[in-house]
């Protein structure tokens, strides 16, 4: 599931129609402004009721929610790999993460404070599935560059899948408010060349 | 047209008179007026979290105040908004003002709406009350999640001192939202149809429908709580964390109007006055805001995109069917000025402002309705910025547009309408400098509620800009609070009608009578006052 190219798809076009919609009434506000200013020492013209006008608009709107809410549920259409590369276990906990690569003895984990904040390595160009959980408290996995977050709970796994087409390290965050050390509950999402990532995975897994 | 409607007027207040009088009182207006000055207060103290948290945050890897102390200004500065500011500030508005637009001569029950402000103060106290004992005040957030709200990971009496307060708060706005409620729709007088009560007032009906509706869910929230404080093992289970996450935001959606639909109704009231013409498109107006009234309990789950535990695409789908409705409203304040004379009065202008400023909100939450796009910016300072432009950006600036609106008729003297103007001003500066960069922020990977940052790209540059937006709305609300005592040192007396108002309330003196009406005026519309204008330039006229 690529999440990232699901936002990319409909958030700029959800921008473009906001701001066409802001223009529009800023543009009505501003009239109005005006031709109140000429019309300075006149009296204010009684209110008519436009039946007509109103039904239209509110058709327009109507209109333009149900496309909206079509689109939006078009693009959400989350479907999970029967067949993942590979699969993490990632749980969350109070204030750190830790990462069990399935399949294998390996896991990485650490502290979150004074910078040390643990690697998710993961190779490009393949499908994982994240089973995410948390072993206190509601947490949240975000990563921003994917462009996707979701909440750990304890007694419960939440499962989704994500690939990444392009070697590169990018922050990632606890985004959901967990106690004290809330702000430093960051991790690094790390993604090599498969090869990279076998030779990486074995001399871990000959250290565990 | 000179028919007088002649009330039943009740012997006069037998109560005592100075504080005791003013704290026990029966008069609507004065509990009214005990809520808003409550709420008012409560409120410079939430702005002041605010600025010691904007300081904290001006700048990454700063360390001013300790974490804990971060965790419970944010914590007590949401819920001391949402809980004691705001959804007061609204209920008490309807107290006040209901039983005058509907020509009442006092509220239903006069005693409960005392005892719901009692009940609100002692939550006021109790939330507050947290800051004096060890541990410290509540530092679970506003919405506090269940485990980490329960008392393996959140011991001490402060979150204790919090659901107390929180408890009683929620059922004073429940008994309050019932006795204006009431008022409406049971006690209008002779000729007050409900197609003929003021646009405020509907807002008002349909506001306290959502709180009669909407709160003894968070009542139920608070004890599912309370018993997990007394039995952490209770939230071992995922299914009561998810079902206090339900139950919350079945809440915490509606209330989100109920702290925004009746500073709507002060804006459109403010709109038609200085637009010198009755309120255009009302009957769309009152069809939209019980169409809003009834969607926003079907919503709540788009609070929950993100918890892999709810019906995504269907809240989805009624979360934008919002803009329907919504739309509709936009269309009446718009119809309503254009073509009018306007008079650019302070209350007009902050009327005027938070036209463009919520709509940013409105806008912004069509993209939250939107999975794919809240999966991205969910908890982050996005929604801050998001709620803040509804909330701040709109319905504090409907409240100030009623309260410059109202306050001659309240208070019988006039505020300074220099003053009044350079509030707005500082306010629209600061309002969009605090939180229009926070949108970028949320963008770039903040989570918000944290309390510090790293030294990333754009962070330091927009938390700075954003810190000193924080310090401009500070500083227009000096400006306020100067123009409040100023106003009252060189006292010019307000007449009965400073605006050419059209609604009933113009209609009696300023402040008005105990009894509200000597003579009520004939009712002939939503805007009676407008029409007897009318009826006496026809007579001139022709
Ligand atoms: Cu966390």
């Amino acid at each position: 599931m690529d999440h990232r190219s699901s936002f990319n798809h409909v958030f700029p076009l959800e921008v473009v129609i906001a701001c066409v919609v802001f223009g529009l009434v800023l543009v009505v506000l501003t009239a109005a402004v005006v031709r109140s200013r000429t019309r300075w020492g006149r009296r204010a013209k009684p209110t008519k009721s436009h039946p007509k006008t109103e039904g239209l608009y509110v058709a327009i709107v109507a209109g333009l929610a149900v496309f909206l809410v079509v689109f939006s549920i078009d693009n959400n259409r989350s479907s999970l790999a029967a067949h993942p590369a590979m699969k993490v276990q990632v749980t969350a906990f109070q204030w750190c993460w830790r990462f069990a690569y399935t399949g294998t003895p390996v896991t990485v984990t650490g502290q979150c404070q004074g910078g040390a904040v643990p690697t998710l390595e993961l190779p490009t160009g393949k499908t994982i599935e994240i089973d995410l959980t948390s072993s206190d408290v509601v947490h949240s996995m975000w990563v921003p560059y994917l462009r996707f977050k979701m909440q750990a709970f304890p007694d419960h796994v939440n499962v989704f899948d994500t690939r990444l087409d392009h070697p590169g390290s990018w922050p990632g965050r606890c985004a959901e408010f967990c106690g004290l050390y809330h702000s430093g509950m960051d991790f690094t999402l790390k993604a090599v060349p498969p090869a990279q990532f076998d030779s990486w995975l074995r001399s871990q897994e000959a250290s565990a | 047209m000179t028919t007088v409607v002649p009330q039943a007027v009740p012997a006069g207040d037998v109560r005592a008179p100075g504080l005791v009088g003013l704290l026990t009182t029966t008069d609507h207006k004065k509990i009214g007026l005990l809520t808003l000055a409550t709420s008012l207060g409560l409120f410079a103290v939430m702005g002041a979290m605010a600025l010691v948290m904007r300081s904290q945050l001006a700048q990454p890897n700063q360390h001013l105040i300790p974490l804990q102390v971060y965790n419970q200004l944010f914590t007590i500065h949401g819920s001391g908004m949402i809980y004691l500011v705001i959804t007061p500030f609204a209920l008490g508005a309807g107290v006040y003002l209901v039983p005058l637009h509907v020509g009442a001569p006092a509220i239903a029950a006069p005693r409960t709406t005392l005892l719901a402000f009692w009940l609100y103060a002692f939550g006021a106290v109790s939330l507050l009350s947290g800051f004096g004992v060890g541990g410290g005040a509540a530092s679970d957030g506003w919405y506090a999640y269940t485990p980490l709200s329960d008392s393996t990971f959140t011991p001490g009496s402060g979150m204790s001192l919090w659901i107390v307060g929180v408890f009683l708060a929620a059922c004073g706005m429940i008994l309050m939202s019932a006795t204006v409620l009431w008022t409406a729709l049971r006690l209008r007088a002779p000729g007050m149809t409900l197609l003929r009560m003021p646009v405020f007032t509907w807002s008002m009906v349909v506001t306290t429908l959502m709180g009669v509706a909407s709160f003894p869910s968070l009542l139920g929230a608070m004890v599912m709580m309370a018993i997990g404080r007394s039995d952490p093992s209770l939230f071992d289970a995922n299914t009561w964390n998810i079902a206090y996450q339900n139950l919350f935001w079945f809440y915490g959606h509606p209330v989100v109007y109920i702290m925004f639909f009746p500073f709507v109704g002060a804006v459109a009231e403010s709109l038609a006055t200085f637009s010198g013409r009755r309120y255009a498109g009302y009957r769309p107006t009152v069809l939209a805001l019980l169409a809003f009234a009834a969607l926003s309990m079907s919503v709540w789950g788009h609070h929950m995109f993100v918890t892999g535990q709810a019906a995504n695409d269907y809240y989805s789908l009624t979360s934008i069917a919002l803009s329907v409705p919504a739309g509709v409203e936009y269309f009446g304040f718009l119809a309503t000025i254009i073509g009018g004379r306007l008079r650019y009065t302070t209350s007009m202008l902050f009327a005027l402002g938070f036209i463009p400023q919520f709509l940013v909100g409105g806008l912004t939450g069509v993209m939250l309705g939107t999975p794919v796009v809240d999966y991205h910016v969910q908890g982050s300072y996005f929604i801050v910025a998001h709620f803040h432009y509804t909330l701040f950006g709109g319905s504090v600036f409907g409240m100030f547009a009623g309260v410059y609106l109202w306050w001659p008729k309240v208070t019988g003297f006039m505020l300074s309408e220099r003053l009044g103007k350079a509030h707005f001003v500082l306010m629209v500066i600061g309002t969009n400098m605090t939180f229009l960069p926070m949108f970028g922020l949320g963008f770039l990977g903040l989570p918000r509620r944290v309390a510090t940052y790293p030294d990333q790209a754009w962070f330091g540059t927009l938390n700075l800009i954003s810190s000193i937006g924080a310090g401009v709305i500070a500083l227009a609300m000096a400006v306020f609070a100067f123009n409040v005592v100023h106003s009252r040192r060189h006292r010019v007396a307000a007449p009965d009608d400073p605006w050419a108002g059209q609604t009933l309330e113009w209609a009696t003196s300023s402040p008005p009578p105990r009894w509200n009406y000597d003579v009520i005026p004939p009712i002939t519309s939503h805007a009676p006052l407008l029409d007897l204008r009318d009826a006496d330039d026809e007579r001139v006229g022709a």
